[in-house]
């Protein structure tokens, strides 16, 4: 019975899904603006199953300090 | 504190000529710019408030001077539209056909560290330089100058679609360098 449900919830969600290309120029979007919530939840979700992306978001956020540390010191 | 003397101005000069190298990506433009900002705080020392130290308000200045020296450049060499196939190309080559990463980001573990190495700030210099002018000159606005995408867009012509792809390219080619040049080799930071 459990297979037959998650089965039928995955095919829900197909159309949410990002691709990691679509996913990373969110995320680098997000640097310079807002993003919307339909943009905010499909982001998340993708987020939670890829560890790529969870790997570029930490690395953006840490390319941001390395240059406003270089710039002030 | 008291107004800056010649030497204090002097001794900044070092200083403002690498953040306008920095920003410019041209030594002669860099030089001249740096010059009308000494030049510039020569004339208005009296102003000078005090609030701030010399190096804040000098490089106040300096950053007045260098947006106006894009501005003229901007119009010397207008940003042309099929640049950005280019962009999108270099974003595309990054991904295979169905939308997945071709190198798959890793886990850089506790990259602050690494900011206190001075290795690593060779690297991040080298890697920095990868960008071509146009990319980097966008990038330096919004990463270290901080304008805001409405400030970018205004002061090149741009859309914002443009300065996103273009942002967009410049980190990820900026991970793709410090991942191999430097995260990927260190075994201390590579978890499962």
């Amino acid at each position: 019975m459990l297979p037959y449900i998650r089965g039928r919830i995955f095919i829900l969600i197909l159309p949410f899904r990002l691709s990691c290309k679509d996913a990373s120029a969110l995320l680098s979007q997000a640097q310079e603006r807002a993003l919307g919530p339909y943009e905010r939840f499909r982001l998340r979700l993708h987020l939670i199953l890829c560890n790529g992306c969870s790997n570029f978001l930490r690395q953006l956020d840490f390319i941001r300090t390395a240059f406003r540390r270089h710039r002030d010191s | 504190m008291s107004d800056p003397g010649d030497q204090d101005l002097h001794q900044h000069r070092a200083y403002l000529l690498r953040y306008a190298i920095l920003q410019l990506r041209d030594t002669e433009l860099a030089e001249d710019v740096v010059q009308e900002t000494l030049l510039a705080a020569l004339e208005g020392r009296a102003q000078f408030s005090g609030k701030s130290s010399h190096k804040t308000w000098l490089t106040g200045i300096l950053k007045h001077k260098i947006i106006d020296a894009m501005r003229r450049r901007g119009r010397e060499q207008p940003l042309t539209t099929n640049a950005d196939e280019s962009e999108a190309d270099a974003i595309d080559a990054m991904f295979s056909r169905d939308g997945h990463w071709q190198q798959f980001p890793a886990n850089w573990g506790n990259p602050e560290k690494s900011l206190e190495d001075k290795k690593f700030w060779i690297v991040f210099e080298m890697c920095s330089q990868l960008m071509p002018p146009r990319t980097a000159r966008v990038f330096i606005m919004r990463e270290v100058m901080e304008l805001s995408t409405e400030e970018i867009c205004k002061e090149l012509s741009i859309t914002p679609t443009n300065l996103w792809v273009m942002l967009h390219r410049a980190r990820l080619s900026l991970r793709q360098c410090l991942e191999i040049k430097w995260f990927g080799n260190k075994r201390e930071n590579q978890t499962a």
